[in-house]
């Protein structure tokens, strides 16, 4: 079993890595423009690890982790703009908040649907899509006050972790319930995983029509491993 | 925010929102079957959707008008409409049927080129569409200079026309329209086309809040005297 594949954290509390599953380099090239215009928190650096050829989404990131001595991990897709530009600080903001708070989305569902198909619930959080003219991050900070969910689990598109736990790159061999199986591993460990009240949509995720077949399988093998009672 | 179910959950659920034990069985039958249904008719959907790609490139790849007024009616065809939901770059390229024949009547003699030329193949416009929705994202954020000189590079080097171009802006899930819109038609202006800069301000006003109005009168207006002076409305 790698060393990664324990419950632990980057060494470097100073550092921000972005890891990125690419297939598309139009699309990575957009999250890294917005990425690099981020402000950087004073005293802490950024590093973008982007992963070609990944056989899985787990398996990608299993490798960008292993990449990297950044405390901070902030796992995303290809198609993902991060469009707050104090996106960093405010999940420090979030994070510094409580340790056991192990991983923030941008939307999630509180409570699993049972079916587990998230969108048959309600979900918390915000995106672009939805709120698309309310984009003026003049003066905009997050603030614990507007508020935190504390969620089952979260939308892939993006995730920000402060600890490292090995993604289940054998159970989900695909691009589906890599997400969710994470957040709930990371609950079984007494974890947090939350997503902040944002006032302002702080990312956009431009997906296309979900033409992926094996979403069922993995449904499934996710239902099996984590819903059914005993 | 509390972002709804995507679709109703009614009769899974109590009058509080909850599942039900009952909803809850319920909810996973009825999942089981659609993805069941679904698997059945994959391989069914996945052929329909690439002879349509199919027919479309042949149509492209003939390069001429012939090809081009056939392709158009072929978007609105049944065999079309029956698939095109299915795959993200048939959804865009819906869009470039209406464009193509405001194109044609703007200009029945055939002198600029037209959506259809500056592509190869329909994936061709996937990506144009994905691009343009990322520099006017950009647009609607910031108004960097270097942002606007990439776009006005992309749009020169696919020979995109206004039509394209103010089409695009209307279909896309974009806030601020108005904004992204008037520093276009700036752009416009500034590279001696107050006939675009006027025809975009026109197509898109409709799209526009009210706190853009005196933005577009101000474009219009100089778009208008720009225009009078000789340039006409150009295409």
């Amino acid at each position: 079993m790698p060393l990664k594949s324990l419950l632990a954290s980057g060494k470097d509390k100073k550092s921000f890595a972005f890891i990125i599953c690419v297939s598309d380099e139009m699309m990575y090239r957009e999250a890294c423009y917005y990425i690099q215009k981020l402000k950087i928190p004073r005293g802490m650096s950024i590093e973008i690890i982007p992963i070609k050829d990944a056989a899985c989404m787990a398996a990608g990131f299993n490798a960008g982790m292993t990449e990297t001595d950044a405390k901070y991990k902030i796992y995303m897709h290809q198609n993902v703009s991060i469009l707050n530009p104090n996106f960093l600080e405010d999940i420090l903001t979030i994070f510094k908040s409580d340790k056991k708070i192990a991983m923030i989305g941008m939307i999630g569902n509180v409570e699993l649907p049972p079916d587990a198909v998230s969108w048959h619930g309600e979900r918390v959080g915000n995106v672009y899509e939805l709120d698309p003219d309310n984009m003026d991050f003049r003066n905009y900070s997050y603030s614990l006050k507007d508020g935190l969910y504390d969620v089952e689990c979260v939308d892939g598109f993006l995730m920000a972790t402060s600890m490292d736990m090995r993604w289940k790159q054998e159970e989900f061999d695909s691009w589906d319930f890599y997400d969710m199986a994470q957040c709930f591993e990371m609950r079984k460990k007494g974890m947090r995983v939350v997503v902040p009240e944002q006032k302002k949509p702080w990312c956009a995720h431009d997906e296309g029509v979900n033409n992926r077949w094996g979403f069922d399988t993995y449904r499934k093998r996710f239902m099996k491993l984590y819903m059914e009672k005993e | 925010m509390v972002i709804p179910a995507a679709e109703d959950m009614s009769g899974y659920t109590d009058h509080n929102g909850k599942f039900t034990e009952e909803g809850a069985e319920k909810l996973r039958r009825d999942t089981e079957r659609f993805y069941r249904e679904g698997a059945e008719r994959k391989a069914q959907v996945y052929t329909a959707v690439c002879v349509v790609k199919g027919r479309i490139n042949e149509r492209i790849q003939e390069r001429s008008r012939r090809a081009y007024d056939a392709l158009a009616d072929y978007l609105s065809s049944d065999e079309f409409a029956l698939v095109d939901g299915y795959d993200s770059e048939l959804i865009a390229f819906k869009l470039t049927m209406p464009v193509y024949r405001m194109e044609r009547a703007a200009d029945p003699e055939g002198k600029f080129p037209v959506v259809y030329d500056s592509i190869e193949y329909i994936d061709d416009f996937y990506n144009v569409y994905m691009q343009m929705l990322f520099y006017f994202r950009r647009l609607q954020l910031s108004s960097d200079e270097s942002d606007k000189e990439e776009l006005c590079a992309y749009v020169k080097k696919k020979k995109i026309s206004v039509r394209l171009l103010a089409a695009l802006l209307a279909d896309m899930p974009l806030g601020g329209k108005g904004r992204i819109a008037v520093r276009i038609a700036d752009l416009y202006i500034r590279d001696d086309k107050p006939g675009d800069a006027y025809y975009l301000m026109l197509f898109i006003e409709k799209y526009c809040s009210e706190g853009d109005s005196d933005m577009f009168t101000r474009v219009k207006r100089e778009a208008a005297a720009l225009s009078s002076g000789g340039g006409g409305i150009c295409l």
